[in-house]
């Protein structure tokens, strides 16, 4: 689903689930769930770092996508990436209620994505192993310092001065690593679809 | 052209790092130059993706039933014939015996995709029909207003006039219909809403003016609170508008903002 075309199977097939929970029709909506739930979970998990409050999270986020599903706009981003970013939205939200960003930083700061198929439940479906196959190779592109603003911007839903105090960068540095960083990805993204 | 400022400004809209008068402004900017709003698109698209290289964990086996019966009690939804694939299936599974258990799953299965096809070919067609009924309507609505302003265009005494077709920003004001007039001498415009929704509770919608000179929108009032449908509306914005570019509607907190922070919902270019 990453940088998708608009007339890919997979993705128009979200839509259409996406169209149909907002009549109301919840087999859309287990329908949908059952397809994103692994891969937003495991988001969740790694932006709260605590199985209970990834659950939360979820259960934000998918009530969410049910009551707004009418306001999915599908030629301005794929069905996955509305959804990430409402789980994102909901993640911060409780991270900031909580105020537990000290965690989150440090873990931000001290490591890296994982890339550790171990534990990975859908290690079977083709299509997703090769989304993300292509999304790790577009990461392999990224510079380590812009890849690392990238993910504590992104995971840690930390704002760019904190990230520059937590990284001793200048704010400018640390906003042209984000800027190149998602731009490269973009890019590799594309040519990848 | 996007610039490398630019550029910076929709990486951390992107991510949602910008402040409320820095978000704000930018989303002016965004209803200005759909370049921009399509590099953050892309932008947000790109670091989505980075959830895909993650290790896939199962999410809890007990989540989707409980959200399924949550969701029941939200927004009730009809889900005709649901009982069919069941009773199929209860049926097949006590005369074949346990043998031939895999065999009924199989076929309850595959009874159960077929009810849900049938269903959703039968509402898809009714859903269907009302929408190209409802498209027709409004295409003509469209196409008469179009004329109108065509005709307003060609006579001398507006040609000094700006107008604005407006366009939806987001899905749920698809259906509005709607035109801005403004009057650069008079520094006063009028605005004609069909089919615009009802403001939420506790929101109004509030009028700007974009004017290119200025750094942010100016305000040209609320709509009046409890309007919505279809009206005419005469707007004077707060202070002098030098070249008007642009027209958009936002969704703001009761009694309005003094720049734009909520959604904009309409925008049109004069």
């Amino acid at each position: 689903m990453s940088m998708t075309p608009v007339n890919d199977p997979e993705r128009r097939l979200e839509v259409e689930l996406l169209s149909r929970m907002a009549t109301g029709d919840t087999e859309a909506f287990a329908s949908f769930y059952r397809r994103s739930s692994n891969g937003l979970y495991a988001f969740a998990l790694k932006m709260m770092n605590d199985p209970g409050d990834a659950e939360d999270v979820l259960q934000d986020a998918y009530s969410y996508m049910w009551r707004k599903a009418f306001s999915y706009d599908a030629a301005r981003s794929s069905p996955f990436t509305w959804a990430v970013m409402i789980v994102r939205n909901k993640a911060i939200d409780r991270l900031r209620s909580r105020q537990r960003q000290t965690r989150i930083v440090e873990k931000a700061t001290s490591e890296h994505l994982h890339f550790d198929d171990a534990d990975d439940v859908s290690a079977e479906e083709p299509a997703r192993r090769e989304r993300c196959a292509q999304v790790r190779a577009a990461l392999a592109e990224i510079s380590s310092d812009q890849k690392q603003a990238v993910e504590m911007a992104f995971f840690g839903g930390l704002t760019h001065e904190q990230i520059a105090e937590q990284l001793g960068a200048p704010l400018g540095t640390v906003k042209a690593r984000i800027r190149r960083g998602l731009l490269k990805l973009r890019d590799c993204l594309k040519g990848a679809s | 052209m996007i610039d490398e400022t630019q550029q910076d400004q929709a990486a951390l809209y992107a991510l949602g790092q910008l402040s409320g008068d820095e978000a704000a402004a930018f989303r002016a900017a965004m209803s200005r130059e759909r370049e921009l709003q399509r590099l953050v698109d892309e932008m947000q698209e790109s670091a989505a993706a980075i959830v895909h290289a993650l290790p896939s964990v199962q999410a809890p086996p007990d989540l989707l039933p409980r959200l399924l019966a949550q969701l029941e009690g939200e927004r009730p939804a009809p889900r005709r014939g649901a009982w069919i694939p069941w009773a199929i299936a209860a049926s097949i599974a006590v005369l074949a015996g346990a043998e031939f258990m895999h065999f009924t799953d199989e076929v309850a299965r595959l009874s159960s995709q077929n009810s849900e096809l049938q269903t959703q070919k039968a509402f898809a067609e009714t859903e269907q029909q009302r929408l190209l009924a409802q498209a027709t309507k409004w295409e003509a609505e469209r196409d008469a207003m179009e004329r109108q302003l065509s005709d307003l265009r060609k006579r001398d005494a507006l040609s000094e006039l700006k107008i604005a077709a407006l366009k939806a920003q987001v899905k749920a004001y698809a259906n509005v219909v709607a035109v801005s007039v403004w009057d650069e001498e008079k520094q006063q415009g009028l605005v004609r809403f069909k089919n615009l929704p009802q403001a939420a509770s506790g929101k109004d919608y509030q009028m700007w003016v974009i004017d290119p000179a200025q750094k942010a929108p100016i305000s040209a009032g609320l709509l009046p609170a409890g309007e919505g449908g279809a009206m005419n509306l005469t707007y004077r914005p707060g202070q002098k508008v030098g070249t008007a570019n642009a027209f958009a509607i936002s969704v703001e907190k009761k009694g309005g903002s003094p720049t734009p922070q909520g959604q904009i919902v309409l925008v049109g270019e004069f």
